[in-house]
């Protein structure tokens, strides 16, 4: 069975459409790369996934069930999504009680051990009893992705989660997402980051102007960057620091 | 969010000069309260459709005033049963005294009727007059610049706190939220995983927003010159005949009924 089947999807937002049918099928418990340039609707096919936003034409099956026909809370207990800005979500006085909200909303809990292993890897075992308003940039993000991790769903789609972060944040959201891959969870990661896509894809899903390209291997998505940013590849390439063209 | 968003089209509505679209709403906003009377009432709602007819609106706007529906329904029953504030009159014998509810009907018509103007003018203006237009022509009132400028920032404060709260809405429903259930009580209290969050991102966006105008030398005494030039054309004019007109019939009319 498919773990996310989009059938010919499309979304509009006013007059604009933002994902023009969009055919994809992900059967793999592995790590997908969504990328694209800004605003090509990334962000949205992933919100569309997760059910929070309805397709207008065309299906969004997770698990076998069509999001159009369920609540979003059922569909979240499968898929976690970790947004870009962390800092919208915090309402609560102390870190821990932060990450323990979804597990209680939606009764689902990872197991002790896990949970505290996960905690250690991210760095946040000792912010527990802290304030997430007076973290740092960095600190926000882990503590939003353990928020999500803390509930285990099967597939987790993190929105550019590396953006801004500093070294010691970035190599610790690089080993938390080895860890998931290790567990075998689907992963859709959402990013520019050259590098990351190098370390840990194992497959890309190339956008552009709404609609997808279907799945590629990590390999070959190198050869087509030109085509997908409308930039000489090698410049990024180059910037990633790995390969010089 | 977007139910009072500024719909741009071309059309002639659109192309008024801002002072006469705001001198215009300001006058019929007015003539509600200074002319009582249900068949100004009635042209005044034929009025609204044919503007937002001429805006090229139409559809949007009716499809959002079907909203202030309910409200208009509930002024009328209230209007009707109550009013006059005689309760012995409305229950004699304890048997609710059909009849005078019954004599009560043409003001609740009235009061639904304004009340539903009350909703819907204010709506079309905000579809037809873009924040900035609001802001020119508060300046040109005479308006200090910074104190229009700061009711401008408000009004555009509106769109930015909407999409705001969609986006911690989103994000809190990917937590297992559900906002949208349960009773009215259970309704408030799941607003508040939504509300905190909004509340401490509309203090950091307003601190950003200051420190940005501070950096481009909003607080400097110097005169502020304004990029638009705005000239009055033969239908500026003809709207700006009807706004004074109407203003002047309703506190004619009020002057003559006291």
């Amino acid at each position: 069975m498919s773990l996310i089947k989009l059938e010919n999807l499309w979304f509009r937002y006013k007059d604009r459409w933002i994902i023009k049918g969009v055919d994809l099928d992900i059967k793999e418990y592995k790590v997908y790369c969504l990328v694209g340039p800004n605003g090509c609707g990334k962000t949205t096919l992933a919100k569309l996934i997760c059910g929070l936003l309805k397709p207008q034409r065309g299906n969004v099956f997770v698990k076998g069930v069509n999001t159009k026909e369920v609540s979003v809370k059922e569909i979240v207990k499968h898929v976690g999504y970790i947004f870009q800005n962390p800092d919208s979500q915090f309402f609560l006085n102390k870190v821990k009680d932060e990450i323990e909200f979804a597990q209680k909303m939606l009764n689902k809990y990872l197991d002790k051990n896990t949970y505290n292993y996960f905690l250690r890897i991210l760095g946040i075992d000792k912010l527990l009893d802290k304030s997430p308003f007076n973290l740092s940039v960095g600190e926000k993000m882990r503590v939003a992705i353990m928020s999500v991790l803390a509930y285990d769903p099967e597939i987790i789609i993190f929105d550019e989660p590396t953006l801004g972060a500093d070294g010691d944040t970035y190599k610790k959201i690089l080993h938390i997402i080895k860890q998931l891959k290790e567990r075998k969870r689907c992963i859709i990661l959402i990013s520019h980051d050259i590098n990351l896509i190098d370390s840990i894809a194992d497959y890309v899903i190339p956008m552009k102007d709404g609609r997808v390209f279907g799945i590629i291997r990590k390999n070959e998505f190198f050869g087509i960057l030109d085509d997908i940013y409308e930039l000489e590849s090698h410049i990024l390439l180059r910037t990633s620091g790995k390969w010089v063209s | 969010m977007g139910f009072i968003e500024y719909v741009k089209k071309e059309s002639i509505i659109h192309n008024l000069d801002c002072r006469v679209k705001f001198t215009l709403f300001i006058s019929l906003i007015a003539s509600i309260f200074l002319i009582d009377s249900v068949v100004y009432y009635v042209i005044l709602l034929l009025f609204v459709f044919v503007i937002a007819y001429l805006s090229k609106i139409y559809n949007p706007f009716v499809k959002r005033i079907k909203l202030f529906i309910p409200f208009s329904l509930i002024s009328f029953l209230l209007w009707t049963i109550f009013y006059g504030n005689n309760y012995q009159r409305i229950f004699s014998n304890a048997i609710i005294n059909i009849g005078y509810i019954l004599s009560n009907i043409p003001i609740g018509v009235k009061m639904a009727l304004r009340v539903f103007l009350l909703f819907s003018i204010p709506l079309l203006f905000f579809m037809i007059t873009s924040p900035s237009e609001i802001i020119y022509s508060l300046i040109r009132f005479g308006l200090p610049y910074k104190v229009a400028h700061f009711f401008g920032m408000a009004i555009r404060m509106i769109y930015v706190m909407g999409d705001e709260y969609d986006r911690i809405k989103q994000a809190q429903m990917a937590r297992g939220l559900e906002v949208d259930k349960g009773n009215l009580v259970k309704r408030i209290k799941n607003n508040v995983p939504i509300i905190v969050p909004l509340t401490l991102k509309g203090i950091s966006l307003v601190d950003d927003l200051t420190i940005a105008m501070e950096m481009k030398g909003f607080s400097l005494n110097n005169k502020k010159t304004i990029y638009h030039d705005f000239k009055f054309d033969k239908l500026d004019k003809l709207f700006l005949i009807l706004s004074i007109g109407i203003l002047t019939i309703g506190i004619f009319l009020k002057i003559k009924w006291i």
